[in-house]
């Protein structure tokens, strides 16, 4: 890790306040419309078990941290700053999944309160992940110097795992996915593995590293597959298989069942996780 | 496009700015320990696959239902049960259904579905009875099931 550059500035004007407050509002509700509008992830809401939600929450914070360090709605370099940025962005997906939540009535005043935590609780971890991608994806940086570092190779997986959350975590609580995975053979499931493998290290190997965005000039390709490919993909199947978890997809499942559905959610996952860096 | 440019304008600032932030193309031994232990999982993984395909599926479900407990409640008396799938085959709409009886006849009937048991795998659900199934022969089996 590249020791941070401290850089005292100003804190941010109200305008600024406002644009990124803005921002975060508007990448909150793009990054979980999808699952806002998914009748399983209402359901996962009251059947999801309570600590198994509150340690994803739990996650979700020292992830929201870290993330700040490379972008988010505004420039934060110490650590006090993205702690408080992180919070933030929690509140903000909090108040968005609300408000749509009450004006589709899928959560009404009269439901117990434990269905109404946890329905808007699942919407909290793709809504602040939204938040603090806002300035990535929507900002035209007028706000932002050049003091985000670059990541180093923890780094780089970090933001690998990031975009495979963003990608998984809209589409995990479907049934598709466990649909997919009893329809499928282990041959099927072994071309899965490695097409997606293949698609991540094309995506990664020629689109990242030969493309605008190498952090390491000259590295060939078996560095890259094994130390990017493989390594993300075995990290992306880790993630997928403690979401499956979190969302009681794994509970009295065969080995067999498991590792079917970690592979087809590992497909979007994968593609998350190689286009990461373009994104993020 | 110019979001991307800007990016690699700074990466470029950075990399002759500050030697330490830009990491040489060399793989320190940890990188490697690393990709090395992701290798062996994937290669676990893929030889599960193998293994698992080459065993073949068997083309049946045998669906084994077992009851757990037995709850009074005001509603009936609610029979926990566990329904197991011990055949290499995921099934769908599994319709569980129990019988209470004195000796021949059947004085009771109850049934649920399972939306899913996935092979080798189990499911619990309950059905309810109005009748106190402890005092009469509680029979529990899957009737039918469709594929996924």
């Amino acid at each position: 890790m590249p020791p941070a550059e401290v850089i005292v500035r100003h804190g941010p004007t109200p305008r600024e306040f406002w644009i990124g407050l803005g921002r975060a509002f508007a990448g909150a509700l793009i990054f979980a419309v999808p699952v806002l509008m998914t009748m399983e992830a209402w359901a996962l809401g009251f059947h999801l078990h309570p600590l198994r939600l509150a340690l994803l929450l739990a996650v979700t914070l020292p992830m929201l941290v870290l993330l700040h360090k490379y972008g988010g709605f505004r420039q934060t370099v110490m650590l006090g700053d993205r702690i408080a940025d992180a919070f933030v962005a929690i509140l903000v997906a909090t108040v968005a999944a609300t408000a749509v939540l009450f004006i589709f009535g899928i959560v009404t005043v009269e439901m117990p309160l434990r269905e109404v935590i946890g329905k808007i609780a699942v919407q909290v971890v793709p809504g602040s992940l939204g938040a603090s991608l806002a300035r990535a994806q929507l900002g035209p940086g007028s706000l932002e110097e050049e003091q985000i570092p670059e990541p180093g190779y923890a780094g780089e997986l970090f933001l690998m795992v990031v975009g495979a959350l963003f990608l998984s975590v809209n589409i995990a609580p479907t049934e598709e996915v466990v649909l997919i995975a009893y329809k499928m053979h282990p041959w099927q499931e072994i071309a899965l593995v490695v097409a997606t493998l293949a698609l991540m290290h094309a995506f990664v190997y020629e689109f990242e590293f030969r493309g605008s965005h190498s952090p390491e000039p000259g590295a060939g390709f078996l560095s890259i597959f094994f130390r990017y490919a493989i390594v993300g993909y075995v990290l992306v199947m880790l993630v997928n298989l403690y979401i499956l978890w979190t969302f009681g997809r794994t509970d009295g499942v065969g080995f067999s069942e498991t590792l079917s559905a970690v592979v087809v959610l590992s497909f979007p996952g994968a593609l998350g996780a190689a286009v990461a860096r373009l994104i993020l | 496009m110019t979001k991307n440019s800007a990016k690699g304008d700074k990466q470029q600032k950075q990399q002759s700015d500050n030697k330490g932030i830009t990491r040489k193309p060399g793989t320190s031994v940890t990188e490697w320990i690393v990709a090395g232990i992701s290798s062996v999982a994937l290669l676990a993984v893929l030889s599960y696959l193998v293994l698992d395909g080459l065993s073949g599926r068997n083309g049946t479900a045998q669906i084994v239902v077992l009851p757990l407990e037995v709850a009074a409640t005001e509603g009936g008396y609610v029979v926990e049960f566990a329904a197991a799938n011990r055949a290499g085959q995921s099934v769908a709409a599994v319709e569980i259904k129990g019988e209470l009886r004195s000796g021949d006849e059947v004085v009771e009937e109850s049934s649920a579905t399972l939306d899913y048991i996935p092979q080798k795998s189990q499911r619990k659900g309950a059905l309810i009875f109005r009748r106190n199934p402890e005092a009469h022969d509680l029979r529990l089996f899957a009737s039918g099931y469709s594929e996924p």
